[in-house]
């Protein structure tokens, strides 16, 4: 399979750099503030950037264009189901949680409500959100690096998970965020000329490729289908899981600290959206010109699933070097999305339940970043494990679940816990737990589980009374999730969080009390 | 709540006040922008879910409807962020700043 020493060199190029980078970030880590928030200094350009580099998964390049490649229309579906969580988190979420919290989305929702409880929870829905997320990556990881530089599955595993633990432990947020950024320049500025070389064929008409497309196997590529997404509702509930659970990615969520104030993170949060959305165009043209150039059949051949479309393109336009970058490229990718997956587990692991369920909030800094690095390397032993586990298993469906359960977890009492006075600590915990057990269920009694994973035959369980046919849960436990928290929220009562409401809408507003009322935008100094 | 005593002239009306007036027009703000987004974008997918063949309507070779509104999907959901991203930089931080 074409060049493989080139794409090994562009990988050792990107990880020489992106080592030195956490070398240089490791010096700079002393505070959790350091670990975790990259001591709030990283600019609203950058931050975009780096959102764009943790958001933008392999699925997002080679997925999503081995979808177009061999459905046409449809992969778009997916494109723009990741983007329009985007404005949401903008509009409704983001400036809250900058100034009301300090590492996680717990913080605020815990906020005006008891600690214990409502971070126990939170914990609860984000880990099991990063849990399935990242045993998605890993698989997807392991078997795609077999694919593209011939390395067994094991040991690609077992790599990209040690080069993880790196990157996080040592350089924390401030090295995982530049190596998003470079992943992210890197990702953008391939795809980019991936979609450039395609319509240099087409004389930089895309009209003129999907004219192409539509000779070559008919007019069906252009509109939509039934196969990537079935069932009316099931699109309804797709869209609902992909929109609510971008704007409730614990690992997305947590770039709001990162920079200096509400309104960088405001800005960061425009510039993800510009940058992800153009990438998402460019993956379409890279789909088609797969389509057309190399062959839906050629794709379909070269095995893991479509997945190569995107490397045998650029092999197809570009010539070895460039599939060597694009496979580099693709390996960068999934080694940042990770390492932002495995920070964002070790956030909630050691700030939420360690220092405020443990610990009752007086652990001390030294204590903290103690517990800080014992978690990530956990988190990375695990990750590796059940990358293993799961070797060969489908777990495609792992990505889609994670978006359910921080659509329906995550995002009701979010909303609720920055709105609404009357929102009460049983409502809270109740609200993420049933978010997070009634997505489970439901995944598991759909024919996702079922048919594709169990391999019963659809015939058979179709009329019984526990099947769901929905193989997306969304539209069922997002809502469950909501009326449970507006329910226990009116029948019980909590003065305090009622008292509590003005000051976190104050501070909403505001941002937290700065000591003596210092002007706004000094930022003492950290070095 | 604020209490308005009649009579007296109330040249400067307290920070919390205006605070409270200035979270509510974010809110709007953001609440419209929000319902705009969810508008067009379950508009789409409800297209896509219950009306394929009208998606599919082919308009000129090489360009079918779903083709011209998928884009469009994605364009205009970086156009509301970047209407209140202006709006927030003008009108909310200057409010912000009033404030303090």
């Amino acid at each position: 399979m074409g060049n493989s020493t080139l794409s090994i060199g562009f990988f050792f190029a990107f990880m020489a750099l992106t080592l030195a980078i956490t070398y240089w970030a490791a010096r700079r880590t002393r505070t959790t503030e350091h670990f975790f928030a990259a001591g709030g200094q990283v600019t609203p350009w950058q931050n975009g950037w780096a959102l764009a580099g943790d958001f933008l998964s392999a699925a997002a390049l080679l997925g999503i264009a081995g979808i177009v490649t061999s459905n046409g229309f449809d992969g778009m579906i997916y494109s723009i189901g990741w983007l329009v969580g985007w404005p949401i988190i903008l509009f409704l979420i983001v400036e809250p949680l900058r100034n009301v919290g300090r590492f996680t989305f717990a913080d605020v929702v815990a906020y005006r409500l008891r600690q214990r409880p409502v971070r126990l929870a939170g914990a609860v829905g984000t880990l099991a959100v990063i849990l399935f997320y990242l045993i998605a990556q890993m698989v997807a990881t392991g078997s795609l690096i077999k694919l593209l530089f011939g390395l067994p599955y094991t040991w690609s595993v077992v790599v990209v998970g040690s080069v993880m633990l790196v990157y996080v432990l040592f350089g924390g947020m401030l090295a995982t965020t530049w190596v998003q950024v470079v992943k992210a320049a890197l990702l953008m500025g391939g795809g980019i000329l991936l979609a450039f070389l395609v319509l240099t064929h087409f004389d930089m008409n895309p009209l003129k490729l999907f004219a192409a497309a539509s000779e070559k196997y008919g007019t069906k590529v252009l509109q939509p289908g039934s196969k990537v997404v079935s069932g009316q509702w099931d699109a309804i509930s797709l869209g609902l899981g992909l929109m609510f659970g971008t704007a409730a990615m614990p690992h997305v969520l947590m770039r709001a600290y990162t920079v200096k104030d509400a309104k960088a993170a405001r800005l960061s949060i425009l510039y993800a959206t510009g940058l992800i959305g153009v990438f998402h165009l460019m993956v379409f043209i890279i789909g088609f010109g797969a389509m057309v150039l190399v062959g839906a059949d050629a794709v379909a051949k070269a095995g893991g699933g479509g997945n190569m479309a995107a490397p045998l393109l650029a092999l197809t336009v570009g010539g070895n070097a460039f599939f060597g970058f694009i496979c580099a490229v693709a390996f960068a990718t999934m080694l940042a999305v990770v390492a932002g997956l495995t920070l964002s587990g070790v956030a909630t692991l050691c700030h939420d339940v360690w220092t405020n369920v443990i610990r009752n909030g007086t652990a001390s800094e030294a204590e903290q970043l103690k517990v800080a690095r014992v978690a990530t390397v956990m988190i990375s032993i695990f990750a590796i494990f059940l990358g293993i586990a799961f070797e060969g298993q489908n777990v495609a469906f792992m990505a889609g679940l994670a978006f359910s359960i921080a659509c329906a977890a995550n995002f009701p009492s979010l909303v609720l816990a920055i709105t609404w006075r009357r929102f009460t600590t049983p409502a809270a915990v109740a609200s993420i737990l049933v978010g997070t057990l009634s997505s489970l269920v439901l995944i598991y009694l759909s024919p996702t589980i079922q048919v594709d994973i169990l391999g019963k035959p659809l015939a058979a369980i179709e009329h019984q009374w526990w099947f769901v046919s929905l193989r997306n849960p969304a539209i069922i436990s997002m809502p469950l999730s909501f009326a449970v928290a507006i329910l226990l929220s009116l029948v019980t009562q909590e003065k305090n969080a009622d008292l509590a409401f003005d000051e976190m809408q104050r501070r909403i507003l505001l941002g937290p009390v700065q000591p003596n009322a210092s002007k706004q935008g000094e930022v003492k100094s950290a070095a | 709540m604020n209490v308005v005593i009649p009579g007296k002239p109330d040249p400067a009306p307290s920070v919390s006040a205006l605070a409270k007036k200035l979270a509510r027009k974010r809110l709007i703000v953001a609440l419209v922008l929000s319902a705009a987004m969810i508008v067009i974008y379950f508009g789409f997918m409800g297209l896509f879910a219950f009306d394929k063949p009208l998606l599919g309507t082919i308009l000129v070779p090489g360009l079918s409807l779903c083709i011209v509104l998928g884009p469009l999907v994605i364009i205009s959901s970086f156009a509301l962020c970047l209407v209140y991203v202006v709006w927030a930089n003008r009108v909310f931080d200057a409010g912000i700043r009033n404030l303090r």
